[in-house]
């Protein structure tokens, strides 16, 4: 059985999640039950929208963050969309600091743009491969590497470890870290549920190393 | 490069896409799912789907159509109409939808804006602006689909909902909707100007060159598509390709 775990803390639509797995023939639990997570599911998404502090708060008032941890650290395909990317982090500066998950170094910042630009970043965006990122059988395969994703967001994740961005992409001229990468950890700050044929594809691969 | 993106208009009463002319003389197009569907792989870029009778009606009918569309359509879908309270759009978004477009309740109790961005975030949340022209160089917000003035100019009226923490701005002109003449695109100037907002501009989109003349001010993000899809008049490529002749102009495709 191939069970991905797709936590539910009530914010954002989670049901798009489930359907696109769905449509790519795998089983998806919606769920925030710790030992649901922990004992039976093989691959975790943590989706998210909103603010940062909102989603940690959610996280934490369902006593999860321990648990998050223990699972990413057991190996297990983890995979962070938009804000969930974000919390992988250890903080960020949305609202005062909020600290992450920590589970990559870096902080999550705003969007450091000229004035006049536009925000949120809402609207579809390529991605750019990173020549300093190392890692092998990335989620973004070469296909999908240079297509246009679904964006939404004010912030992003400034990762310490530059080799640890897969992808940027770029808004008002400004790059930013699009997908990052942790051994077993992914992040993307699109909506790969939201993007299409290019989106599946991406998800298609992550839900293959879940099968592994 | 500026983007822009090109959005499917749906409007739905009880479960078929309709679609009227100046928000009146409602005519059947079709079924809202395969339209979406058919756009979707045809690339359209977002879905909106628009619940025509439901602010007049007090009723809401779009929870189903919205679950099954996003069974197999993975592009972002926002929903409108008779959105009035935190229970509808947790309804909406539950049942698939990624943002809801809010105008009638907005004007009646503009905290409710800012209480939905608290809580789903400003990119959750559509600012519905209905504008009817009532003198040069001056537009009126309506409410209850474009039947009831409000006395509440228009560019006043979206400014208010940036501050209210509206995430993007859907602008509809009442009286361009379902004419297929062109937009009214004075009224699209003067919002683009003076709003810092992703601006949706929607209404009298009939031919190819009227998507352009909209997309050509550089405060337009995305331009609304119904009648012209709904009626096979263009396809989703030409539109896009149309666009993308403008001068520092970037579609999806």
């Amino acid at each position: 059985m191939n069970n991905i775990f797709i936590l539910d803390i009530g914010l954002g639509n989670v049901k798009s999640i489930a359907n696109a797995f769905s449509v790519l023939g795998h089983t998806t639990t919606l769920s925030c039950d710790k030992q649901a997570l922990l004992n039976s599911a093989q691959g975790l998404v943590i989706p998210g929208v909103g603010a940062f502090s909102e989603g940690m708060k959610r996280i934490a008032q369902r006593d999860l963050i321990d648990t998050i941890i223990t699972f990413a650290n057991s190996g297990r395909p983890t995979l962070g969309i938009c804000l969930g990317m974000q919390m992988l982090f250890d903080g960020s500066d949305e609202f005062g600091y909020c600290q992450g998950l920590g589970l990559i170094p870096g902080q999550v910042q705003k969007l450091p743009l000229p004035k006049g630009s536009k925000l949120p970043n809402i609207g579809w965006g390529r991605l750019k491969p990173n020549k300093a990122y190392k890692g092998s059988n990335s989620i973004v395969s070469e296909d999908i590497a240079s297509q246009p994703f679904y964006f939404v967001h004010s912030y992003a994740a400034k990762p310490k470890d530059n080799s640890h961005t897969a992808t940027y992409s770029d808004y008002c001229g400004v790059d930013f870290c699009s997908t990052v990468n942790n051994n077993n950890i992914w992040g993307c700050q699109y909506h790969p549920e939201k993007s299409g044929p290019n989106g599946l594809q991406l998800l298609k691969r992550f839900a293959q190393q879940v099968v592994k | 490069m500026r983007k822009v993106r090109i959005i499917a208009r749906i409007d739905i009463k009880n479960e078929f896409a309709i679609k009227g002319i100046q928000f009146e003389g409602l005519r059947k197009v079709g079924n809202p799912n395969e339209l979406a569907k058919r756009y979707y792989e045809a690339g359209i870029d977002e879905i909106i789907y628009m619940d025509a009778v439901a602010s007049y009606y007090e009723r809401n009918s779009l929870q189903d159509v919205v679950a099954s569309t996003c069974e197999n359509i993975f592009v972002p879908i926002t929903v409108g109409g008779g959105i009035r309270t935190v229970e509808d759009i947790q309804q909406m978004l539950l049942a698939g939808a990624d943002k809801v477009a809010i105008n009638s309740q907005a004007i009646k109790t503009p905290d409710f804006i800012q209480k939905a961005a608290q809580i789903y975030g400003s990119q959750c949340i559509v600012g519905s602006v209905e504008a009817k022209k009532v003198a040069e160089g001056r537009w009126e917000a309506y409410i209850e689909n474009g039947r009831e003035p409000t006395g509440i100019d228009v560019v006043e009226w979206v400014k208010k909902l940036e501050c209210l923490g509206a995430g993007e701005i859907l602008l509809t002109s009442v009286d361009k909707d379902g004419t297929k003449k062109g937009c009214d695109l004075e009224l699209i100037d003067s919002i683009q100007k003076t709003c810092s907002l992703p601006l949706i501009v929607a209404g009298g989109v009939g031919k190819l060159a009227d998507t352009r003349d909209a997309a050509q001010y550089s405060g337009v993000d995305a331009i609304c598509v119904a009648s012209m899809l709904h009626y096979g008049m263009e396809s989703i490529d030409n539109i896009k390709k149309e666009i993308a002749q403008i001068d520092n102009v970037e579609v999806r495709c």
